[in-house]
C-alpha cells in the first residue's frame, strides 16, 4: 500500500481570522514495507501531516494518493482507506471509549461488519500480538488498565483492522522506560513478523534512531531532510539547530571522540555504540 | 475535519479597534439594552434598524463579517426546526390561512411569528457574539464582576458566578476540540458519520458522547485541584491587579447606544407591530 505525498499544503481555521498554515509543499513517498521515523519539534506539523495517511484530514491543496487511491476523489472508499491504514492517536483516553478492553478492540471489525466468529478471532490474535493476556483482560474495565497497557489496548484496537500502514502518533509518551521498552519490541515484532509498514511519529531521537530505516525531518510544516536513518542523524548540526537532541548514544561517541578516542561517526543506538567502545578498548588493549 | 472551525461563541478575537477598547462594563450593558429592547421588538421595521446598528458594531469592530456569519451556521438547523413550528402550531382566531398541508395549516400569523423568533434568536446570538469576540476573557470577568458587586449585599455570591459563567465559556471551546479527537479517532477505526439517515447518524453519536463526558469529568476535576492548589477559596478577599476605569470613548459610546435605544423605543412605540 503505497502512499504518495503530493504538493500538499494545510492550513488550520482556513478562511477565519485564526488561519494558519502548517503545511508547506510536502512532497513524501512512502513504500510498502518501510520503517519510517517522523521528527521534529512539537508543533512542526508532524500530526497533521500524518493524518492525511489516512484520509482524516482531505487535502484541499494538493494530494495524497493511498494505494492508487486519490483521497480528493469523491469516488473513494475513505472508510477502506482508513482500514487499511490504521492509526494510533497520541493520547489513548481519545481512542478507548467502550466498556470493556474486548469490546473496544473489537470496535473497528464490528464497523467492518464481519461475522462474529471471525471478530472474535481477530480480537484474540490482536491481543496476542501486543502482549496483551486474553482470558484476563477480555472483560477488564478500560479505565482500569494501566497507562502501558492502555496503550497497548488501542495498538490492538487499530490492529484488528487488519492494516497494511500502521501511523503510529507519539505513542511511548508518558510511558516509564519499561513500558516503553515493552511497546516498541511490539511495533518492531510487528514490523519484522507481520511486515507491516510503520510511520512511527516521535518526540524521542533514541527511539527514531534505533528503530526507523528512514527519517523524515519536518520543521515549520517543511520537510527538511527525508533519508536513511543513518543519513540523516550524520547531519546532527542542523539537527540540533531546530531544536532536536540527538540520540544519547551517539552524544555519548561524539564526546568520546572530542576527548581523542578514536571511535567510528554516525553510531545510533545503544548496541552499536557498546561494541565500537569495547573494540577500541580491545585495540588499547593489544597496544600496551 | 475540523469541529473548531465554525464556532465563535466564547471565541476572543484580539484587536485594536475602538469595540476593543471600550470598558467591558459599557459593553456588557449595551449588549444588556440591546437584547432587552430586542426582545420587545416586533415589527420588522424594527429589526432592519438593529440589523443597521449591529452591522455599525461589527464595521467599527474591525472583524470580519464572515467571520460573524460563519458562526452563525451551527445554528442553522436549530432555526430551521423552531421557523417551521412556528409557522404551523402559532394562531390567531382572526388570520388568514396561507396553505395547508397533511393536518397542519401555515397562517399569516405563525408565518410573521416565525420570522420575528428567528430574527429575536439570529440578533440575540450576534450581540454576545460580538460582546465575546471583542472582549477577552479577563476583562469579562472584570467587566461582570464590577457590575454584579452590588448584588453581594443582598448574598449574591458575583465572583463565583462570573468565575462559573466564564469557565463555562471556556469549555465551549475545549469541549469541541476534544469532541473532535474523539469522532477522529473512531473514523479512524471505519466509522463514517456522514453516511446513512438521520436515525443512523444520530446512533453513531453516543459512543461519542461516553468518552466525552467523562473527558470533561475528569478536565473539571482537574481544573478544581489547579485553582485550590493556587488557594483559590471563592470570591472573598479577593483583589485586582488591574483596576478598570472609563474613559472618553466609554462616554460617547454611552452616547451613542442611548440615542440609538430612544431612536428605537419611538420606533417600537409608533410602528404598528406585525403580529
Amino acid at each position: 500500500m503505497p502512499i504518495e505525498v503530493i504538493n500538499l499544503n494545510h492550513s488550520y481555521k482556513e478562511g477565519t481570522p485564526f488561519e494558519q498554515q502548517v503545511l508547506f509543499d510536502i512532497n513524501i513517498s512512502i513504500n510498502d514495507g518501510e520503517f519510517i521515523g517522523i521528527i521534529g519539534p512539537t508543533r512542526a506539523g508532524k500530526t497533521t501531516l500524518a493524518q492525511h495517511f489516512n484520509a482524516l484530514h482531505i487535502p484541499r491543496r494538493g494530494k495524497v494518493i493511498i494505494d492508487g487511491f486519490d483521497t480528493t476523489d469523491k469516488q473513494t472508499d475513505l472508510v477502506s482507506i482508513r482500514h487499511q491504514v490504521g492509526y494510533v492517536f497520541q493520547n489513548p483516553d481519545y481512542q478507548l471509549f467502550a466498556p470493556t478492553v474486548g469490546e473496544d478492540i473489537a470496535f473497528g471489525p464490528v464497523n467492518q461488519k464481519l461475522p462474529a466468529e471471525k471478530i472474535k478471532e481477530r480480537v484474540q490474535e490482536a491481543m496476542t500480538q501486543v502482549g496483551l493476556d486474553y482470558n484476563t483482560l477480555l472483560n477488564r474495565d478500560v479505565f482500569a488498565l494501566s497507562g502501558g497497557q492502555k496503550r497497548r489496548a488501542a495498538i490492538a484496537g487499530v490492529l484488528a483492522c487488519r492494516p497494511k500502514v500502521l501511523v503510529l502518533d507519539d505513542v511511548t509518551a508518558g510511558l516509564d522506560p519499561r513500558g516503553r521498552e515493552e511497546i516498541l519490541n511490539v511495533i518492531g515484532e510487528l514490523h519484522h513478523r507481520e511486515k507491516i509498514t510503520i510511520i512511527f511519529i516521535s518526540n524521542s531521537m533514541d527511539e527514531a534512531a534505533s528503530l526507523a530505516e528512514r527519517i523524515i525531518v519536518i520543521n515549520q510544516g517543511k520537510v527538511i531532510m527525508d533519508d536513511a536513518t543513518r543519513k540523516v542523524f550524520a547531519r546532527f548540526e542542523e539537527l540540533n539547530s531546530i531544536g532536536l537532541e540527538l540520540p544519547e548514544a551517539m552524544v555519548l561517541i561524539e564526546k568520546l571522540r572530542l576527548a581523542g578516542f578514536n571511535l567510528p561517526t554516525g553510531v545510533l543506538n545503544v548496541n552499536e555504540a557498546l561494541n565500537s567502545i569495547i573494540k577500541v578498548l580491545l585495540e588499547m588493549e593489544a597496544h600496551k | 475535519m475540523e469541529l473548531t472551525k465554525n464556532i465563535t461563541l466564547g471565541v476572543y478575537l484580539p484587536g485594536t479597534s475602538i469595540i476593543h477598547h471600550l470598558d467591558p462594563r459599557t459593553k456588557i450593558i449595551a449588549a444588556m439594552v440591546l437584547i432587552v429592547l430586542l426582545l420587545f421588538s416586533r415589527s420588522y421595521t424594527t429589526y432592519s434598524l438593529i440589523f443597521l446598528f449591529t452591522a455599525i458594531i461589527v464595521l467599527f469592530s474591525g472583524i470580519p463579517p464572515g467571520y460573524v456569519v460563519r458562526g452563525l451556521k451551527p445554528m442553522l438547523p436549530v432555526l430551521v426546526i423552531m421557523w417551521i413550528f412556528q409557522l404551523f402550531l402559532f394562531k390567531t382566531p382572526d388570520t388568514t390561512i396561507l396553505f395547508e398541508w397533511w393536518i397542519l395549516e401555515a397562517t399569516e400569523a405563525g408565518l410573521h411569528m416565525a420570522n420575528l423568533i428567528t430574527l429575536r434568536v439570529l440578533f440575540l446570538f450576534t450581540v454576545t457574539t460580538l460582546l465575546t469576540l471583542t472582549t477577552s476573557v479577563v476583562n469579562l470577568t472584570d467587566g461582570l464582576e464590577s457590575l454584579l458587586k452590588p448584588l453581594r449585599m443582598i448574598g449574591l455570591p458575583s465572583q463565583e458566578l462570573v468565575m462559573t459563567l466564564v469557565i463555562a465559556l471556556r469549555f465551549v471551546l475545549i469541549l469541541a476540540e476534544e469532541l473532535e479527537k474523539i469522532v477522529k479517532a473512531q473514523m479512524a477505526r471505519g466509522v463514517a458519520f456522514d453516511q446513512g439517515n438521520f436515525i443512523q447518524k444520530t446512533k453513531k453519536l453516543f459512543p461519542v458522547f461516553l468518552p466525552l463526558f467523562i473527558g470533561a469529568f475528569k478536565r473539571a476535576e482537574e481544573l478544581i485541584v489547579a485553582m485550590e492548589s493556587r488557594s483559590y477559596t471563592g470570591g472573598k478577599g479577593r483583589t485586582k491587579m488591574k483596576t478598570l476605569q472609563m474613559s472618553r470613548a466609554d462616554l460617547a459610546a454611552a452616547v451613542v447606544i442611548v440615542t440609538y435605544s430612544i431612536i428605537l423605543i419611538y420606533v417600537i412605540v409608533t410602528v404598528e407591530p406585525v403580529i
